[in-house]
């Protein structure tokens, strides 16, 4: 049974990532910290990972920790950003991201990304 | 005689308080109902996702999510906010069917505040706006009110009401546009809202369209605006449009033509430059280009810049 972790400080956009991919994966868990993230993925294990933020993620160097611990473990990671953050989406491909995507989401692209990573367990060509 | 006219006075009187007390009991009680089996929000966006996604749209049918008016249209906000490229006639049939004036809620000349900011902001993203005549008659009045953000919010559901007059509704807009609402309507071209063409924006006199033409530039990396770019750093009158054209300009990663603008680049203060400086290298410019365009006396910030941990050059 496929699961999956969202991480998203912001509570409504949480709710509609969850609600997009929930009929995808047999489980969705949702966190709102970095350390609950940290012991979730120590404990337990997904089939992927979804970071998402309306807001600069301020902590950069926690989280590219955290995304290069993932993929040592082979859990494929997507995260969601705001606009005109190449830079930041450089630097996290670097550190072992899957996919970048920016806000506005676009919820079929979301979606078959999801699929096609949960079903075929390889990432999805953008 | 006195004492029967004051006892049918009493009665009548015991008589409509009871009509009232019962009345308000059963709003109460039909109030405290829907509460009870009104859904929150995680589930009645699952509800509105299988609308969405799902092909209940194309036969018409939709199910609406029990909730209270306010907490459907907050969470219908937060969707359109979020996403794009949403399934219009899906939504249209959502609001439809639940009401769309129910989910607006009363726009009437009394609403103030943050409640006017919020509905306004509703009409603006739900597609059947325009079909509601009580708003079209409210939008039709000058926007009055001191409050900036209902000011803008009653911009943003005029462009959605009549989207061919977007450029003309910003040109008209009285106020000057901040960078957080000119980011608004390009949002709003980029969920095909509105449709504006950055060309004639470029080369309009009004500023609010000439910054609305530089975020599209920026927004959508159209590197064949650097020519006007390059006429705006280098001529514009108002200081503030060739700030944000060098801006563009550096956003597009494009080589610069240092020779065009170098008057304009000496004339510019300290902070401006440093500003400039930091808007280069976040763009992946070098430190040698940032000389050629800044001189030597900012290499060394745009050295520290590049290797400073909050900046990568890829």
């Amino acid at each position: 049974m496929s699961r999956i972790l969202i991480f998203t400080p912001d509570v409504a956009v949480g709710n509609i990532i969850a609600a997009a991919v929930a009929d995808l994966a047999g489980e969705v868990v949702r966190t709102t910290s970095a350390c609950g993230m940290a012991q979730l993925i120590d404990n337990e294990s997904f089939a992927l990972v979804i970071i998402a933020s309306t807001r600069s993620l301020a902590i950069d160097s926690r989280l590219d920790a955290v995304v290069g611990r993932l993929h040592r473990c082979g859990m494929p990671v997507f995260v969601i950003l705001r606009q005109l953050s190449e830079v930041r989406a450089t630097r996290l491909f670097r550190c072992g991201v899957d996919q970048c995507m920016t806000f506005p989401i676009n919820i079929h692209r979301l979606r078959r990304k999801v699929r096609e990573q949960i079903v075929n367990g390889m990432p999805a060509e953008s | 005689m006195i004492s029967l006219v004051w006892a049918y006075t009493i009665a009548v009187s015991v008589i409509a308080a009871s009509i009232v007390a019962m009345s308000l009991y059963d709003v109460r009680d039909a109030a405290r109902r829907r509460r009870w089996h009104a859904v929150d929000e995680r589930i009645a966006l699952r509800i509105i996702m299988r609308t969405l996604i799902g092909n209940s749209a194309q036969s018409g049918r939709v199910r609406i999510p029990d909730m209270p008016r306010r907490g459907l249209s907050l969470t219908l906000l937060h969707l359109y906010l979020s996403t794009c490229n949403v399934d219009r006639r899906a939504m249209s049939l959502l609001a439809e069917a639940y009401g769309a004036e129910r989910i607006i809620g009363r726009l009437s000349p009394l609403t103030r505040g943050y409640r006017r900011a919020e509905r306004l902001l509703t009409l603006a993203c739900l597609p059947v706006g325009r079909r509601i005549p009580r708003c079209r008659q409210l939008l039709a009045r000058p926007a009055q009110s001191g409050s900036r953000s209902i000011r803008f919010y009653t911009l943003m559901a005029d462009m959605t009401r009549t989207p061919a007059l977007a450029e003309y509704l910003v040109e008209s807009y009285p106020l000057p546009l901040s960078q957080s609402e000119i980011a608004q309507i390009v949002a709003m071209l980029h969920r095909g809202v509105i449709v504006l063409d950055y060309r004639r924006l470029l080369r309009s006199a009004n500023r609010n369209l000439r910054m609305t033409g530089m975020a599209v530039v920026r927004h959508f990396s159209i590197d064949a605006a650097c020519g006007a770019l390059l006429d705006m750093a280098a001529g514009d009158p108002d200081p503030a449009v060739c700030r944000e054209a060098l801006r563009t300009l550096c956003s597009t990663g494009s080589d610069i033509a240092f020779a065009e603008i170098a008057d304009r680049l000496h004339a510019m203060g300290s902070s401006e430059r440093r500003r400039l400086c930091r808007c280069a290298v976040v763009n992946g410019y070098s430190p040698d280009t940032v000389e050629l365009l800044l001189g030597e006396r900012e290499r060394g910030y745009a050295e520290s810049l590049a290797e400073s941990y909050k900046y990568t050059i890829a």
